[in-house]
């Protein structure tokens, strides 16, 4: 255990991005203290499109909301709707996967093929064809998006249980009369798990901006949430006159997903020097 | 790929998109909002109930899901992929005056992107872990942090707005409508793509062969661009292909950004107004072309690669 | 003065020296084996030899001296020159060392017209010229065919010939039987003991196998742990040397009906 912990804090790397990160989730946690007296939701119309000034450091939108206390709340909404997504698609890939690659036959034929057609299909394009027919919600959003990114990790972990299945020592559990609960979780996810957590991590960021993506267009987070992906959206009709609107939703979705494929860089390069 | 092989993945194919085409037609059937009351108000009508049951029984609306699933599957292979209440129009029509538009636009990506990210990518690798090799890998981490909706955004801020240079609005036929939306969709699929060029370059260098090459005194220039790059097409355009489905994804949003007139904003149109025969059309019709595309780099790759060829 | 001389030469990999102080010395026509277990270093030797260490391996202390020059200060240009045309290598498979998805014949032209400047189909009937010259069977075929296409001993003969094309006065072999049945091996053990004699060829082997590389060697160094921890000829190894790794080697040849031969 102690050579774990040292491999870890020694990548100057992910120490140096794991407190980022976790300043960008304080920041979301600690929203209230950080806004004060500025509300996300609330703004009278009398201080419309104010541009950054002292009383608003971001400038405040067009219903008078001010927007820094719109990015900092939002990275509630995006910052939970992103773990919650990768932690699904993580799970249900993995178990799938799993499954998939241990009990082989209809099993896996079954769950392969509709893997495929999961994958046959550019996944924006089905996320937000699903979103806009389940209605637009960040639940509804994380659904569609796990429904199209789900088959990544299933192939992986399958992939990576095939490889042990027909193994000797596993055989040998078997025939010693290992009841099949005891396999999977003692033999099989373990094996998995490493390379998956990787995955998983460095995918953060990715995930991070096809959930504003989609928010964007108006299939995710629903007004008056604040969100980035949709704030960009509503700044987009105030180019001309107010282009903090979406400068700093931008910037707001651009350095977290730097911190979070950082770190998930850093944490691959531990957990997987074979990686150059 | 043998006779036998190719069969096989065309049934493979046929059976993915009758999995689409019945999941669709399943979102579809179970999504709020009824599309008869939609035609309605869209056409200016504030119609009554006993009009729109009239009408629901008259367009099949009321029989039972796999009837109307089998009769909608029905058309499609004739050609009939319904009409588009919102738009007022046949499906058909309005998917194929739109295909091209995309076309021309995930093409010029393309292009942008193969421009960047080939010469970009080769450097790197060549020059592993030298100076210009960590640039290149911030820049295209930069890159692919990047939203391309954000950058879309503050392209038109910079060009159009500010330097008044392009037009914001484009109507998909000029060079100059076309620049803005490409380049946005070009940037950060360049980082990404700079980056698998480099490894699968770094990869092949690293092989045997180039060892002995070198031991035969061949110059490193004849062993880069006379054997590792043309190995290194392989996996590229493999690649590539992948990278054509992110395309066509990405397309949605540069097009929503741009008011461009492509298949991705009907799409999303569509979407918004729960128009759902063109949602089912638009679905069907892209995920042929991507799965077309794909075999295409499939078959090329067996037909590039000799090992391929030879060892059957 | 001697052919090749490495001089207490240091390799190191980054911080790891892997090879210390190492010193060998070959005179014309002379053979020389280098034995010794995977991880002992003997290939790191050979291949700073030709300048082909893999992923950051530097030479570190000492010099290595080819004809008088020292090869740890040629040029790209000198480095082309000497490669392939005064000092071949040969690997343990010939074939990997080849482009896979391109013709043997291609390769091999490609290697000639390195070294001089002749057309594409001169190149090729040189090419052809020295395959049969090795005496191998059916050499328009070979040259028509993938690398993948022809058996481990075929490759290696292939490699042989290449490596013999503008006869080097030293060619380097790194393990050239070791990936082959003890038949073919025989045959080319045979081939490299046919070159010195023919061409006065000064060959470097390397092997794991004492029996082959006393066969073969008029000088034998056994390294180990990136350290040389005995030499001498034939006779000194078989029967005077009181160094146990070199009997533990020993030990290690299969004999047959008391022989330790190939």
């Amino acid at each position: 255990m102690e050579k774990k912990k040292n491999k870890f804090l020694s990548n100057r790397g992910f120490v140096i991005f794991s407190i980022l990160a976790l300043l960008i989730v304080l920041a979301a946690v600690l929203a209230p203290v950080l806004c004060g007296s500025h509300s996300p939701t609330a703004g009278s119309l009398a201080d419309a499109i104010k541009p950054p000034c002292a009383e608003h450091p971001f400038g405040t939108d067009k219903m008078g909301r001010d927007i820094f206390a719109r990015v900092i709340y939002g990275a509630r909404t995006s910052l939970s709707s992103t773990f919650v997504l990768v932690f699904v698609i993580f799970a249900v890939g993995t178990v799938l996967g799993v499954v998939s690659g241990y009990f082989g036959g209809w099993v896996d034929a079954v769950i392969m093929r509709i893997a495929d057609m999961m994958i046959a299909f550019p996944g924006l394009v089905l996320a937000i064809a699903v979103a806009g027919m389940l209605g637009a919600s960040t639940r509804n959003a994380v659904i569609a998006i796990s429904l199209v990114s789900w088959p990544k990790y299933a192939r992986l972990a399958r992939s990576l249980v095939m490889k042990i299945r027909h193994t000797d020592f596993v055989a040998a559990a078997t025939v010693t009369g290992s009841r099949t609960m005891y396999m999977l979780t003692r033999y099989m996810f373990p094996n998995t798990i490493t390379t998956l957590v990787i995955t998983a991590a460095t995918d953060i960021g990715s995930m991070m901006m096809e959930l504003a993506a989609l928010s964007f267009l108006g299939f995710g987070a629903q007004p008056p949430t604040p969100e980035w992906g949709s704030m960009l959206n509503e700044g987009r009709n105030f180019m001309q006159s107010a282009p903090w609107m979406m400068i700093f939703p931008g910037l707001a979705i651009f350095i977290t997903v730097v911190v979070f494929n950082m770190l998930g860089d850093n944490l691959r390069d531990i957990l997987d020097p074979r990686s150059e | 790929m043998g006779k036998k092989q190719l069969a096989s993945r065309l049934l493979q194919m046929l059976i993915v998109l009758l999995g689409i085409s019945f999941l669709t037609f399943l979102l579809t059937y179970l999504s709020p909002g009824d599309p008869v009351r939609n035609m309605y108000t869209a056409a200016g009508i504030m119609p009554t109930e006993e009009l729109i049951q009239a009408t629901r029984d008259e367009m099949g609306f009321n029989d039972p899901f796999f009837v109307q699933y089998f009769r909608w599957l029905g058309n499609c292979l004739r050609g009939d992929f319904g009409k588009s209440y919102s738009l007022n129009k046949p499906v058909v029509t309005l998917l194929k005056a739109r295909l091209w538009p995309t076309l021309k636009l995930t093409l010029m990506s393309m292009v942008l992107m193969l421009a960047v990210a080939v010469p970009l990518g080769v450097l790197s690798a060549v020059h592993h872990n030298k100076p210009i090799d960590y640039i290149v890998r911030a820049v295209t981490f930069f890159g692919v942090s990047l939203p391309n909706f954000w950058v879309g955004l503050l392209l038109i801020l910079y060009f159009c707005v500010r330097l008044k240079l392009l037009p914001v609005v484009s109507s998909g036929g000029t060079f100059k409508d076309l620049l803005l939306p490409s380049v946005t969709l070009a940037v950060a699929m360049s980082a990404k793509y700079t980056r698998q060029v480099r490894t699968a370059v770094l990869e092949e260098l690293s092989s045997d062969y180039v060892v002995g090459a070198r031991a035969r005194g061949v110059p490193e220039r004849k062993i880069l661009w006379g054997n590792v790059f043309p190995n290194s097409l392989l996996p590229l355009i493999t690649m590539l292909g992948l990278s054509v489905g992110s395309l066509l994804g990405g397309t949605s949003v540069v097009e929503v950004i741009f008011s461009y007139p492509g298949l991705g904003n009907l799409a999303v149109n569509a979407i918004t107004s729960a128009d759902y025969f063109l949602v089912q059309g638009y679905v069907l019709w892209v995920s042929v072309i991507y799965m077309v595309v794909n075999l295409l780099v499939d078959l090329s790759y067996n037909y590039i690669d000799p090992r391929m060829r030879l060892r059957r | 003065m001697a052919l090749l001389e490495i001089k207490n030469v240091d390799i190191s990999y980054g911080k790891n020296v892997t090879v210390k102080n190492c010193s060998l010395t070959l005179e014309k026509g002379e053979i020389c084996s280098i034995v010794g277990e995977s991880g002992s270093g003997k290939t790191t030797v050979i291949r700073a030899v030709l300048g082909l260490l893999a992923g950051g391996g530097k030479v570190t202390a000492g010099d290595i001296v080819y004809e008088g020059r020292s090869l740890l200060k040629l040029t790209d240009a000198q480095w082309r020159a000497l490669r392939g045309h005064d000092v071949s290598m040969i690997f343990q498979d010939s074939g990997a060392m080849m482009n896979q998805t391109r013709l043997i014949g291609n390769t091999y032209v490609e290697y000639i017209r390195t070294h001089e400047n002749i057309s594409k189909k001169e190149a090729w009937a040189k090419g052809v010229a020295m395959l049969e010259r090795m005496r191998l069977p059916d050499c328009d075929r070979i040259m028509r065919s993938y690398p993948f296409q022809l058996s481990g001993g075929q490759r290696q003969r292939v490699g042989i010939a290449m490596g013999m094309t503008y006869q080097p006065r030293l060619l380097l072999a790194d393990e050239p039987t070791s990936a082959l049945d003890v038949t073919t091996q025989a045959q080319i053990v045979r081939q490299f003991m046919d070159l010195r004699d023919e061409y006065g060829t000064s060959i470097i082997i390397v092997t794991h196998d004492l029996g082959v590389a006393s066969y073969m060697g008029d000088k034998i160094v056994v390294m180990k742990h990136g350290e040389i921890v005995d030499q001498g000829d034939r006779h000194h190894m078989l029967n005077e040397t009181d160094n146990a790794y070199t009997k533990l080697l020993l030990d290690a040849v299969p004999s047959l009906g008391g022989k330790r031969y190939v």
